[in-house]
């Protein structure tokens, strides 16, 4: 049976997994969970030193010099926005008000609602090279959530590349990066499964094989409350401030790169009837499966 | 053998004979850059330049790949003093693959007259093979792999789509190596 190396830590604010298979690869974890560490501070809205902090206390006075990550993951934020594909980078003030996932979680006044829906246009994210980016409204704030782990995904197999690590798999709490051909298969190809969302983490449903690829879920049966007999989630419609309503429990996308797994997963589960030609275009998509509330299951490839 | 010949404008090769304008089309249509160095180390011929500075009677040793294989040299002397007839390498330019080879050419007493280098970009090839990753692994390879590649122009996407039909298989009755899942936060 093929050896297995695995570190297990917390960051990002869920549970990271790195998997290598050879005892040389070790010697990138350190690394990794320095690079995760820096980016955490970097990207954090949990974190008041962070730059997407100091970007937020900033919105409506000044534009706030940034790092190159930074910069360019906000840039990237920014035009995948304004696509108005469900992900909206400047969404953080209605994020913080419903606080889904927190003790605290509430459905807010619709009145309140409403105004902040004012604060949340991706438009007002202003970026300007080199490395400067503010928020031209007061109350506006970034929130890189539906992002970031992407970014950083991706990030890490870099730094793996540099390390000369050929296989592994980086799990950044469920967002899955697998690389190169998978040793544990004679067919190279890698088993990936997709979390059972009716039973307890770590049980599959459905179990994919596929070759090396980012496997990211957007998915409402993780952080969610019920109020008056009402189920909220945390996949909030920019469009009207609520839990978007679906008959999705979840989605699950295989693409190239672990930024555009996000990216399509967030847009998928707001428009689960995008034609696939649609989704092959930028070539990053590979496949998806919709999970549905009613336990169907639905394959896109 | 043989011998090639020239009768007023025909080329007679040992199968067959081409009119020089027929040669002139034929070495146009190649997919690939094609250099002809001699055994000075000269820049003889050029058909399809990737690097736009490259010039005629200009020494190898100031080419983009030159620089950005140092081996090149070591390959030349190879070829120069009969170690090797040809000789095959790939690289990564930037964010571009390329597959070069190595070609020595002899006149009929065997004397080095130089050699041709075929440098072909196969990015787009890359890109269609990367959901395998058997190409990447052919990289990997510290011994000269003899690929063998289509040059004819496939539909990329069709082309694409066709190996992951093949490649991903949703309902495996496998057990998990990972599990992707909603965030918990």
């Amino acid at each position: 049976m093929m050896p297995k190396y695995q570190t297990h830590f917390k960051a990002l604010g869920t549970k990271i997994t790195l998997t290598v298979f050879s005892s040389f690869d070790q010697q990138v974890f350190a690394p990794s969970k320095h690079l995760i560490d820096y980016y955490e501070k970097l990207f954090s809205i949990y974190l008041s030193d962070s730059e997407i902090s100091r970007i937020n206390r900033a919105a409506g006075q000044k534009m706030i010099k940034v790092s190159t990550p930074t910069f360019d993951l906000v840039t990237l934020a920014k035009k995948i926005s304004l696509k108005s594909w469900g992900f909206n980078a400047a969404i953080g003030p209605l994020v913080k008000e419903w606080n889904v996932g927190f003790e605290d979680a509430h459905r807010p006044d619709k009145n309140q609602v409403r105004q902040l829906l004012h604060q949340i246009d991706p438009q007002k994210i202003a970026t300007q090279a080199p490395n400067l980016i503010g928020l031209q409204q007061t109350g506006m704030q970034l929130d890189l959530g539906g992002i970031a782990k992407g970014y950083i995904a991706d990030r890490l197999e870099d730094l793996w590349a540099a390390f000369g690590v050929r296989t592994g798999i980086i799990d950044l709490g469920g967002n899955l990066l697998t690389i190169g051909n998978s040793p544990l298969h004679a067919d190279q190809k890698w088993r990936i499964g997709i979390q059972d969302p009716w039973n307890p983490r770590g049980k599959a449903l459905r179990v994919v094989r596929m070759p090396a690829c980012s496997a990211v879920t957007s998915g409402i049966y993780e952080r969610n409350f019920t109020e008056n007999h009402h189920f909220y989630h945390h996949i909030l419609d920019p469009r009207t401030g609520y839990p978007l309503k679906t008959q999705l429990m979840g989605v699950t996308v295989f693409t190239d790169q672990s930024v555009w797994g996000e990216i399509e997963s967030t847009r998928l589960f707001f428009n689960p009837e995008t034609a696939v030609d649609e989704l092959k275009k930028d070539r990053h998509f590979m496949a998806a499966v919709f999970v549905y509330q009613n336990h169907e299951i639905r394959i896109l490839k | 053998m043989k011998k090639t010949f020239i009768k007023n404008d025909t080329l007679f090769f040992e199968n067959g004979n081409l009119k020089i304008s027929e040669l002139v089309n034929l070495l146009k249509a190649l997919p690939f850059e094609v250099l002809f160095i001699d055994s000075a180390g000269r820049i003889k011929l050029i058909i399809h330049p990737l690097d736009p500075d490259l010039k005629l009677n200009q020494r190898i040793s100031s080419h983009l790949f030159f620089k950005t294989m140092p081996a090149t040299f070591d390959f030349l002397e190879k070829l120069k003093h009969g170690k090797n007839s040809k000789i095959s390498r790939a690289l990564k330019v930037k964010e571009e693959y390329y597959n070069l080879t190595f070609i020595a050419i002899y006149d009929e007493n065997q004397k080095y007259l130089g050699c041709l280098q075929i440098s072909e970009n196969i990015t787009e090839i890359i890109k269609k093979y990367r959901y395998g990753g058997f190409i990447e692994s052919e990289f990997q390879k510290s011994k000269q792999p003899d690929h063998d590649f289509h040059y004819h122009d496939q539909s990329s996407e069709t082309y694409r789509q066709e190996i992951e039909k093949d490649l991903i298989d949703i309902n495996t009755d496998d057990d998990s190596d990972a599990i992707s899942g909603a965030s918990e936060l």
